[in-house]
């Protein structure tokens, strides 16, 4: 069934970006008119995205579909994430990186893994829109993906404290079990969005580099040991495609989606200070 | 032809066999080893055999050897400030001393007497600040930007004797038992990250300074199983990360990188232990990525170096003074993680 999009958002590059994508899946998603949609899609760039998802939500859509998630206020989020269940409407946080296919075809490889490994480094870098106020997003942006993937290899949530926070970059340090968590976050001195992740134990080391700004670039995730390496093999199909069609999957057969609000809004809830001390993420409640 | 110079080695452990004598077998037009020196005899014997010189037990004799020209500090740490200094007294062309050069703030300043004399050359075995393609890149990088305001050395290495195996056929000493593993959680934490810091870390301590030459705190200090180290350094505009996992049961991993306005510098440093040839550096830039490479590592273009200061065909590249410098960063990176070192474990120590 093809399902009508249209966008309730005022970032364009988010707009651009989701169209491109949107066009490679041309039997599952058809863009539509206002007022005749089945999906809604938003972006977490805009100030008043709940908001824009709680209009979504109201206006008896089958779905919405939430890009580049960002600031917003945890039980503002839950509140949301209830309502639109009872509504029957299928909610998709989009991961930028969570949801790479190369990612999820070694997921369950790395996790066997993740007890005897002691460093798990992860480093983004973000662009921002310019001042500082969206430097400061775009980093925020960066450790919930960050905070993200890591929780989803260790099935879990992990405790991260702050150890260093300057106008453009951080650094979050934490434990998930025995393993030590390092999260970096830089912006883009060439523009580019890059992540990286880094696991290292005495018996393996893993290594994921997800480059460039391309809707289809692959990612690379390797597993080093004594025996060599392995390298998943290179999937030509971004996150962002495949968070789509999860969320045409999840509309279509009734199921939940896998990236919900609920999942935001805990990792919203702890992140840590200076990020959340400016007060931007409560007012948003 | 040059004179070929003569080598003496004040201590025949791992790092002389398996690093200082093959990369000086490389450059046998120019150095010779003479004189090797252990405190273990068959260890001293075996080695000097093997490179037809002559050996002993005392550091003295390498010292009074006149057919020594340049002294290689290769002891433990806790003797290299001494034998510097004894080195220097006994005239010889050159000294170079394995890292660190001192352990404490008190032998660095007993050496730093040393650096009004013109007639000292002394050198510290940081390979790294050697390597002849990060030399170049950085030299195109400080020249070209701005400052990076993100540094990292990640460093994850196989057993040391898993590399020296591939460089030497090692001959070792009777194994002495070390001091019982029973002191406080918090003291073996912070011998660990001691040791780290000035036995690791220390080899891209000099890059790092050159590029975060001031830091105002170390805001992450851990120290990490089997052996490691999480350390990192910060000032409102700049940060440095060190980390280190050893050993492991893959390949050796040594990476650099520093990211800056404009810019991205990623470094890929061959393992210290064989002669793969320089690092490999990419500056990636809004007009391109530009590569560097050379077939010598930096222990090689090191020795090379220090035959030309010897010979007094060069002045240091980088000065006693210098060493001392990058030497006292170390230390202080020591004292500050000192206060806020976390175990492996997560609980502050």
């Amino acid at each position: 069934m093809t399902l009508r999009v249209t966008f309730d958002t005022d970032d364009q590059s988010a707009v651009a970006l989701q169209r491109t994508v949107l066009a490679s899946l041309p039997t599952s998603f058809a863009l539509g008119a206002a007022g005749q949609a089945d999906v809604v899609a938003i972006s977490g760039t805009d100030d008043d995205w709940v908001g824009r998802g709680r209009r979504a939500v109201e206006g008896g859509v089958r779905g919405v579909f939430i890009a580049c998630p960002g600031r917003a206020g945890p039980v503002a989020l839950r509140q949301l994430g209830a309502d639109a269940r009872a509504a029957g409407v299928t909610v998709l946080v989009a991961a930028a990186y969570r949801a790479d296919p190369a990612w999820a075809d070694c997921l369950a490889t790395a996790r066997q893994d993740l007890p005897s490994l002691q460093v798990v480094d992860s480093v983004i870098r973000v662009t921002p829109g310019g001042g500082p106020q969206a430097k400061r997003d775009a980093l925020l942006r960066g450790v919930l993906e960050q905070t993200g993937l890591v929780e989803d290899l260790a099935e879990g949530p992990v405790q991260l404290e702050v150890a260093h926070s300057s106008e453009g970059q951080y650094v979050v340090v934490g434990t998930a079990g025995p393993t030590v968590v390092t999260l970096t976050g830089v912006i883009s001195p060439l523009g580019s969005k890059r992540f990286s992740l880094d696991a290292v134990g005495e018996n393996c080391r893993w290594s994921a580099r997800f480059d460039g700004d391309a809707p289809a670039r692959p990612s690379e995730v390797t597993r080093t040991d004594r025996s060599g390496s392995l390298t998943a093999a290179r999937r030509y199909e971004g996150s962002h495609r495949r968070c789509w069609r999860l969320l045409h999957a999840a509309i279509e057969t009734g199921t939940p989606s896998q990236f919900t609000l609920e999942d935001l809004a805990g990792r919203l809830a702890a992140v840590p200070a200076p990020f959340a001390d400016d007060g931007a993420i409560e007012k948003h409640s | 032809m040059a004179k070929q110079l003569g080598v003496g080695f004040i201590g025949a452990g791992p790092v002389t066999q398996a690093i200082h004598m093959p990369v000086i077998a490389s450059l046998g037009e120019r150095l010779k080893v003479v004189h090797v020196m252990d405190v273990d005899r068959n260890v001293a014997e075996v080695v000097a055999a093997r490179a037809g010189a002559r050996a002993s037990t005392d550091a003295d004799s390498v010292l009074d050897d006149p057919d020594v020209d340049i002294v290689a500090v290769c002891s433990p740490h806790g003797f290299h400030t001494d034998q510097v200094l004894a080195a220097v007294a006994a005239g010889k062309r050159a000294v170079l001393c394995e890292k660190p050069l001192a352990t404490t703030a008190e032998q660095a300043e007993r050496l730093s007497g040393l650096c009004q004399r013109s007639d000292v050359a002394v050198v510290v075995g940081a390979m790294h600040a050697y390597d002849p393609a990060y030399v170049a890149a950085q030299e195109h990088l400080l020249s070209s930007y701005g400052p990076p305001t993100l540094v990292r050395s990640l460093i994850y290495l196989p057993s040391n004797g898993e590399m020296t195996d591939l460089s030497t056929e090692l001959v070792t000493a009777p194994a002495v038992p070390g001091p019982p593993d029973s002191g406080p959680d918090a003291e073996r934490e912070l011998s660990v990250l001691r040791g780290g810091v000035l036995g690791l870390a220390i080899h891209d301590l000099p890059l790092i300074r050159r590029l975060v030459p001031l830091f105002d705190d170390v805001t992450v200090a851990r120290s990490l199983k089997p052996w490691g180290y999480m350390v990192a350094l910060s000032s409102p505009t700049q940060l440095a990360q060190l980390i280190a996992v050893m050993p492991g049961h893959w390949g050796p991993s040594w990476t650099f990188t520093a990211t800056g306005p404009g810019y991205e510098l990623s470094v890929d440093f061959p393992p210290s232990y064989v002669l793969a040839g320089s690092a490999t550096v990419r500056l990636e830039t809004d007009s391109g990525t530009r590569v560097w490479t050379d077939q010598e590592n930096g222990y090689q273009a090191e020795w090379r170096h220090l035959t030309d200061v010897a010979l007094g065909l060069s002045e240091p590249r980088i000065s006693l003074q210098g060493s001392l410098d990058d030497l006292l960063y170390a230390l202080e990176i020591v004292d500050v993680a000192g206060g806020h070192l976390v175990g492996p474990g997560g609980g502050r120590q």
